[in-house]
């Protein structure tokens, strides 16, 4: 673990066990599946819920860890795996491919995916699509758009999870200088 | 604090309470406040009786030796359980809650003695459980001795950031909530009593996995960050 690692797990306010967080997520997911029809719509459904958490996490992260801009995608992705996840997943990430606007990482552990088998039906659901959503939601926030995708995922028989995440563009930042 | 380590894959790691409290919004904001997709029903209270027919059949904890359900007990095809007759996706919250209840209720319980009577799974219910998930135990806890208890908690965890203001909506003064009744869905607008569905099928689904059905329903009649669960007990355990 970084020491950053370690910072982060002590400022990240309170912690709960990850049992009661990982129930409630299965039981969304589960939900999410009787009422939307297909597995793609659950996933944007999960997408778009990740992308509002994002936002609003990005900044519980930035109030409480002392962190300096990011002045690039590499330091942004960084960043995540480095505080993000043990912050508030108490997880692990490694940054294994880093390019200026690629990047893959790989979560030595995800508490969202404990206690689930997914059947085969249920193939083409991306269990884990939230955490996509709030990795877009966050980075959105300090301008970067990207896309986050599940390159690997143990529920569908790889080893580790990992994701692939690609810069589109940095935003320029807006001010509403409308409101005069 | 005390039950750290317990259980071989039980508890492993801990997340930041945050990632918690945001997906609980996320899912109020989803199924809270509005009568959810499908059927426009509000589900009335007997629903809990037949809810999730399917997911465990009762147990009243005996003989040590419990069933546990480790892997794919969340994604146990999504089609047998969850909604039950009438269940249905009419009130999510309370549904998700429930399931999440009888998932904790048995793993929390699976290391202790079997319960003697009623009264000792509602204490394990305000002690052990409300420790584990609220990190604090339930201040009050009455009981008319035919089947009704209140459980009183006087800074119920989950209401901490929750202001009286606008949230209540329409019916500021009216924030009791059933845990079936659907409270008073269709504003659009979130409810405090939204906030509460969850627990409340949360505290349906302890008991139900410890052999009790009730219909469980929250109120917030005093101030805020207090809240009392009134636990109405239909079958008992034998």
């Amino acid at each position: 673990m970084s020491s950053k690692g370690k910072v982060a797990s002590s400022v990240a306010g309170e912690r709960i066990n990850s049992e009661l967080f990982t129930l409630t997520y299965g039981a969304l997911v589960r939900h999410l599946l009787l009422d939307l029809e297909s597995p793609e719509e659950v996933n944007k459904q999960l997408d778009r819920m990740g992308q509002n958490i994002g936002v609003r996490l990005v900044d519980d992260f930035l109030a409480k860890t002392n962190t300096t801009r990011c002045r690039n995608f590499k330091e942004a992705v960084k960043t995540i795996a480095d505080t993000g996840f043990k912050m508030f997943l108490g997880i692990d990430a490694k940054v294994t491919q880093i390019g200026d606007k690629e990047c893959k990482m790989v979560l030595n552990d995800n508490p969202l995916i404990d206690f689930v088998e997914l059947p085969e039906k249920l193939e083409p659901l991306s269990y884990c699509n939230l955490l996509c959503g709030v990795i877009r939601g966050a980075l959105e926030q300090v301008s970067m758009k990207v896309e986050v995708l599940i390159s690997k995922d143990p529920l569908k028989g790889d080893e580790r999870f990992e994701l692939h995440m690609k810069l589109l563009e940095y935003i320029n930042e807006e001010y509403p200088f409308a409101d005069d | 604090m005390e039950k750290q380590g317990q259980g071989q894959e039980g508890r492993r790691g801990e997340c930041a309470e945050t990632c918690f409290d945001l997906l609980l919004i996320e899912m109020i904001h989803l199924y809270g406040g509005r009568p959810t997709q499908g059927t426009t029903t509000t589900t009335t209270t007997t629903t809990t009786t037949t809810t999730n027919a399917t997911e465990a059949t009762p147990k009243a904890n005996g003989g040590g030796v419990q069933e546990r359900r480790p892997s794919g007990a969340q994604e146990r095809g999504p089609g047998e359980a969850g909604a039950g007759p009438g269940g249905g996706p009419g009130d999510g919250l309370e549904s998700m809650g429930f399931q999440v209840g009888c998932q904790l209720g048995e793993r929390y319980s699976k290391s202790r003695a079997s319960f003697d009577d009623t009264l000792d799974i509602v204490k394990f219910l305000c002690k052990d459980f409300w420790t584990e998930v609220f990190r604090k135990q339930v201040d009050n806890l009455k009981t008319n001795h035919r089947g009704v208890f209140v459980l009183y908690d006087s800074k119920f965890r989950w209401l901490r950031s929750a202001s009286a203001g606008k949230m209540m909506g329409d019916n500021a003064s009216a924030a009791a909530v059933g845990a079936g009744s659907g409270g008073q869905p269709g504003q659009g607008k979130t409810t405090v009593g939204d906030l509460l569905r969850f627990p409340c099928g949360l505290i349906r689904g302890v008991l139900f996995t410890l052999g009790i059905k009730a219909v469980v329903s929250a109120d917030v009649a005093s101030s805020l960050p207090a809240c009392s669960f009134t636990v109405k007990i239909q079958q008992q355990a034998k």
